[in-house]
Parts: C-alpha cells; sequence; structure tokens
C-alpha cells in the first residue's frame, strides 16, 4: 500500500474536468485508488464520488494506492495533482 | 452606462429586474418559456428485477448516445476545454461504483429502475447540498441533471431542443447541455431564474457568445410567451414591457456594442502569442465601470489596474463598504474567471475634504498612496473588507499604491490579515488564497524587491510615476516637461533590474503604465522579460497585432541593444527601426 499526501494547486480546485481525468487515470490501473480528505474517503475510481469532494486551491488531500500496480499509479495520477492539473 | 440613467427612460408599465449579469451583450426579442417536464418517479415496486435490468442498460445507453452528441456538437461550436465538461457527465454514465448501486438495489431492494436510480443519486446529492459553497451546488445541480436525463430515457421520452423562432429563452434551471442544445436554433439571449457567475451555464454562454442573465427567482410568472424583453447581459438587467424610449435606447446599445465588436472580433479570441511562441498577456486598465463591456470585447484577459480612487473622486468623498462592494463585485464578475487587480485609493493629500485647508509644498513627494492609507487605517480596513468579501469568485487581487518602504508592506498586509480574521471570525466568505501585490513606481523599492517577495505575491510596474521619480522631473510642468523622457537609459536599466530581481521568485511581473500603452515601447517591454502588459482597452487590439507579427528573441536582441546605449534619442532609434521592419508601410500612423 502507498499513502502521499498531495496539495491542489490550480486555482479552480478539483473540478469537473480534472475529476473526470483524473478517473480516466486511475481506470486504467489495477490496484484500488482511494482519496481521502478529512475524514470522508471516496473511491478514486467513481467520478461521482470524486465530484462529492469540495477540493480547492490549497486543500491537502491523502492518496491511497493498493494493489499490484500501485507503484506505477502512484507516480502517474501523484505526477497529474503536482502539475496543477495541466491548468497552472 | 448607469441604473439611474434606465430608470429615467421607463415608461409606467416598464417593469426592471436585476440579477446577475452571467455573459455580455444586449437583446430584445420575443420570450420563449422552456419549462421542463416535471419528471415524477412511479412507485418502488419492479416489475420483474430481469426486465428492470434491461430498461436500465437502455436507459444508460440512450443517455450516453445524447451526451455524445452534445459533446460533438460543442467540439464544433466551442473547444476541447468546454466538451470536457459533458466528457465528465458522460463518465458519470460509466461510474463502476454508480451503476453496481444502482443494480443492486433493483436486484436486492426489489425496486423500479427509475426508483433505484433516483435512490442511489439523492445519496450523492445530499452530501453535496450539505455545503452552502455554491460551485459545489452548481455541481449537485448538474449531477441531478443527469439523473433526471436517465429516468427521462427510462420513460422513453425525447427532448425537444427546436426552436421555431429567434428568441429569448427564459427557464428556471437550464442545464449545460440544454445551453449548448439550444444553440443550434437563433437563442438571442439566455435568462435563467436560477444559477451563479460560476454554473456551467454562465461559462458556455459566454463562451458562445450568447448573452445571459442568471439568478432572477420568480420570473417567469412575470412573463409571457412571444411577449417583447430586454436583456442586458452588462448590467444583470431584465426589461419587461419596455417602452418605446428604452427600446431606442437599447436598439442603440446595439448598434455601437456591434460596431466595436465588429473592429475587435477579428483578434480578440486570438491567443496572445509571439510569433515564436511565446504568451504574452494583455490585460486592462479600468477606470471607471461603464469601460468594462468594451474591455472585455477587446479580448482582455482580466484587469491589470482598477484604480478605486476614482469612485472616491465621483463621489467626492470615501465610498462606503457597501458602494465598493457593488463596484468590485461588478467588476469581478464581469470578468470572471479572468483576474482583475483591485488597487487602493491612490490619492493625495491635497484631494481629501478636511474641515480646515490642507496644503503640501511638494504633494508629489507628501502625504499620498499607501502612506496616506496607513494613517487612516478605518479607511484602509473598510477597502480591505470590500475587496475581500468581493473575492467570492476567486478572481480578485489586491494591490497597494505608493510603496517606497518594506515597513509599509508589513504594516499593511498586518492590517489586511487582521481583517481577513475577522471576515473569518464573522462567518464571511472570501478567498482564503487571494493574491496580494503592490505597485513598483517608487524607485527605493526596486532595491528592496528580494526581501519584499516573502510578503507579496505579484508586482505591478507603474511606469509614469517611476519616470517621474527617478528622472526628478514634474511632468505636469511645462518648463521641465522636455526633462521628463519616457526612454531615458536610466528607466530602462530599472525595468529590467525589476524583471531580473523577480526572476527566480516565482512573482509575478506586470507593468501598467502608459509605456504599456505605446506601440513602439511593447518590443522593448517584451524583451526586458515583461510577459504581462496592462493597456487601455481601446489599443489593446492593435497591441496584440503587433505581437502577433514579432519574436520575443528579436525583442530581447532589441533590449540588449537598448540597456547599452546612453541616451533617449539612440533609443528611440533602435525602437523606430525595431517596428518599421514589423510593420512597413503602416510606420507613418505611430
Amino acid at each position: 500500500m502507498i499513502l502521499k499526501e498531495v496539495t491542489i494547486l490550480n486555482r479552480a480546485g478539483l473540478h469537473t474536468r480534472p475529476a473526470a481525468v483524473l478517473v480516466k487515470l486511475a481506470s486504467k490501473y489495477k490496484c484500488d485508488f482511494y482519496i481521502i480528505q478529512d475524514e470522508i474517503v471516496v473511491n478514486g475510481k467513481s467520478i461521482i464520488g470524486v465530484m462529492t469532494l469540495c477540493a480547492e486551491q490549497g486543500s491537502k488531500l491523502i492518496l491511497k494506492f493498493d494493489g499490484e500496480d500501485e507503484e506505477e499509479a502512484s507516480k502517474e495520477i501523484v505526477e497529474y495533482f503536482n502539475r496543477g492539473f495541466d491548468e497552472l | 452606462m448607469s441604473f439611474d440613467e434606465i430608470i429615467k427612460l421607463k415608461g409606467p408599465d416598464t417593469k426592471i429586474i436585476e440579477g446577475i449579469a452571467a455573459a455580455p451583450g444586449y437583446a430584445i426579442g420575443p420570450v420563449f418559456i422552456y419549462q421542463k417536464e416535471i419528471i415524477e418517479i412511479y412507485p418502488a415496486v419492479s416489475l420483474t428485477t430481469d426486465y428492470e435490468l434491461e430498461a436500465l442498460d437502455f436507459a444508460l445507453e440512450r443517455s450516453k448516445k445524447e451526451l455524445k452528441k452534445v459533446i460533438e456538437f460543442s467540439r464544433e461550436k466551442l473547444n476541447e476545454r468546454m466538451a470536457g465538461i459533458f466528457e465528465a457527465h458522460l463518465i458519470i454514465l460509466e461510474d463502476p461504483m454508480l451503476i453496481e448501486s444502482i443494480r443492486k438495489n433493483i436486484i436486492e431492494d426489489r425496486h423500479s429502475a427509475e426508483y433505484s436510480v433516483d435512490v442511489e443519486f439523492k445519496k450523492y446529492l445530499q452530501q453535496m447540498r450539505k455545503t452552502d459553497d455554491q460551485l459545489m451546488l452548481e455541481r449537485a445541480n448538474e449531477i441531478e441533471d443527469i439523473k433526471f436525463r436517465i429516468i427521462r430515457n427510462l420513460q422513453r421520452k425525447r427532448w425537444e431542443s427546436k426552436l421555431r423562432q429567434s428568441v429569448i429563452v427564459v427557464a428556471k434551471n437550464l442545464t449545460p447541455a440544454d445551453t449548448v442544445l439550444f444553440t443550434r436554433n437563433d437563442v438571442l439571449a439566455y435568462v435563467s431564474e436560477m444559477g451563479g457567475l460560476t454554473s456551467h451555464t454562465a461559462i458556455l454562454a459566454r463562451a458562445l457568445n450568447i448573452p445571459a442573465v442568471v439568478g432572477i427567482r420568480g420570473l417567469i410568472n412575470q412573463l409571457e410567451n412571444d411577449k417583447t424583453i430586454v436583456v442586458d447581459g452588462f448590467n444583470g438587467l431584465i426589461i419587461i414591457n419596455p417602452n418605446e424610449e428604452i427600446l431606442e435606447y437599447y436598439k442603440n446599445k446595439i448598434h455601437q456594442y456591434s460596431l466595436r465588436k465588429k473592429k475587435y472580433e477579428e483578434l480578440s479570441n486570438v491567443i496572445c502569442k509571439t510569433k515564436d511562441n511565446h504568451h504574452i498577456k494583455l490585460m486592462s486598465n479600468i477606470d471607471f465601470l461603464d469601460e468594462i463591456p468594451f474591455a472585455i470585447a477587446s479580448g482582455s484577459e482580466g484587469v491589470g489596474l482598477f484604480r478605486t480612487e476614482n469612485l472616491f473622486f465621483q463621489k467626492g468623498t470615501f465610498p462606503n463598504e457597501t458602494e465598493q462592494i457593488e463596484a468590485y463585485l461588478d467588476l469581478s464578475s464581469k470578468f470572471y474567471p479572468n483576474v482583475v487587480t483591485i488597487r487602493t485609493f491612490d490619492i493625495g493629500g491635497d484631494k481629501i475634504n478636511f474641515n480646515e485647508q490642507y496644503n503640501e509644498t511638494n504633494p508629489f513627494l507628501g502625504w499620498r498612496g499607501i502612506r496616506l492609507l496607513l494613517d487612516l487605517p478605518e479607511i484602509l480596513k473598510t477597502q480591505f473588507r470590500a475587496i475581500l468579501i468581493s473575492s467570492v469568485y476567486k478572481n480578485v487581487r489586491v494591490m497597494l499604491p505608493m510603496v517606497s518602504s518594506l515597513d509599509e508592506v508589513i504594516k499593511a498586509k498586518e492590517i489586511f490579515n487582521e481583517t481577513k480574521k475577522e471576515l473569518k471570525a464573522n462567518g464571511i466568505k472570501f478567498d482564503e488564497n487571494i493574491k496580494f501585490g503592490i505597485m513598483v513606481e517608487i524607485p527605493s523599492i526596486v532595491y528592496c524587491l528580494k526581501e519584499l517577495s516573502k510578503y507579496i505575491d505579484f508586482v505591478s510596474v507603474g511606469t509614469n510615476d517611476l519616470t517621474q521619480y527617478l528622472l526628478a522631473v514634474d511632468r505636469g510642468n511645462e518648463k521641465v516637461f522636455k526633462s521628463y523622457q519616457e526612454f531615458h537609459p536610466a528607466l530602462i536599466r530599472v525595468l529590467r533590474l525589476i524583471t531580473k530581481e523577480l526572476y527566480r521568485s516565482k512573482i509575478e511581473v506586470s507593468i501598467c503604465g502608459e509605456l504599456a500603452s505605446n506601440l513602439k515601447a511593447v518590443p522593448l517591454l517584451l524583451g526586458l522579460g515583461y510577459n504581462v502588459l496592462s493597456v487601455n482597452e481601446y489599443l489593446l487590439p492593435e497591441i496584440k497585432k503587433l505581437i502577433l507579427n514579432i519574436k520575443l528573441n528579436d525583442c530581447k536582441k532589441l533590449a540588449v541593444k537598448c540597456l547599452n546605449s546612453s541616451t533617449q534619442s539612440e533609443i528611440i532609434k533602435y525602437l523606430d527601426e525595431f517596428i518599421k521592419k514589423y510593420k512597413g508601410e503602416n510606420n507613418e500612423s505611430l
């Protein structure tokens, strides 16, 4: 299992478009992927779940990867967060 | 144009209703009230589990097909980014967790498909509607729209989006999909009872260049199909029963706006890039709120400088908090999602009406700008409060004028943070990440930029005052006017020093002085490292045209030559040569 903390960098936060991209990225991998914000845990492969998060610019989230290809998945997804969802 | 002006024109039956100006433009035309069928969820019991599961699959497939059509259409009419909004909706229809839970509901609880869809969506919707965050609520509405889409398809109903004539579409709530699909017809404007500025509908209407006013509760009950109304997408107004005078007024507005727009149109949607592909951001300087529509039409990417002192001059004294909020919200909402930079009052002591006459021997070196505001902390605080309260759309920045030392910035920032804390304690919402910046217009501050970078997020260079203070010349004084050299070698070197000092600190540097609006100076400024220019709206298209035709690399070479020049005339010679080369015969007009 891999845990990573990420910060939302773009101005608009984790809105509809990045949520869609995120879910698409996660769906490529076999491992489980969860996003944790405070006490809320959502399945990162469920877009409707991700959309219930209120992740604004500056919010910190914890990403949890668990499964055989967790290494690759965490690398690609953390990078997407660090690029500010390509909106910087 | 002001609200008062319109009120004066109105007839006895005319009714003016204020909403939120969501997309700029004007329209006069017949009303088309778009009422969605109310979708009723039929009883919970299922026929047979197999039947319900099959119906679900059918409805999901059909909904996907519909959405794909919307995506295709928005790719064609809009862009990839906007289409992305609908792509997300499509992915929701394929969400494995969601679909699984709906199926489970059908199988285990023996509910009908409609009922199961409704129940499972509601779980998410309830979670989302717990907050008072506008964005989240809008998002919930969109998700609800997807729910209705599936249920409508379960009930095997079709959606109508064909209109008979050019109309103003009025609805309780317009979903993004409605907005895009209606555009296949000739829509003059969109009006909705619900929705805010940040809703996707508003964003789409702006992208489609269709005026829109949203957020007028109870409007539909006051309207009749086919009756003419006026939509003012700049001021967020709906005018019912417009009389001749009002119609005349708006026909004139529409005419003026279309003339100006035509001139601006060809370039307004072109991204401002140099020939060698470097993006240069062109923003506008705004003095009065009625310049906003033209600045937007010119293709401005935000406001680099809003001079709040004009509110002071118009009123003759400091505007109160409410008046300020009204002005700042007007600005920030109309430019949304682009950034607007609000500069705190830049006034000199001689302009304040105190009981006793206040005279300074040297007003330009006297009590003005941030010095004055720090001595009147109540006024500064009120202004900070108004700016913060207006920052709800997260596109507002605050900027201090006439900063000469680090202490001033620290002191002002303390007051700013204190104001934030108080607002927070009172539960008033604002953008917690609001950017804080300063004007660089007094030479001393150029030499403190490194230390300052800890306290600020951006700087904007005011070249007029910077030149005046650097050269110790009052440019309003005819006798010494010759000595005011806007291309003095020292100024060019200082301008370079600023970008050099800030190069590593990730602090955005823009330039908002007159120099940025001078066509001749633009290549030099680019070469000196300025990639954000805030200019006068009417010059913006010209400046953009120039930038599209030059290379940053050549600008850099030009800047090196100018930095090595020892007189203004030498610099001007280089600048003229450069412009000549790129503009050919058009040179005379400069």
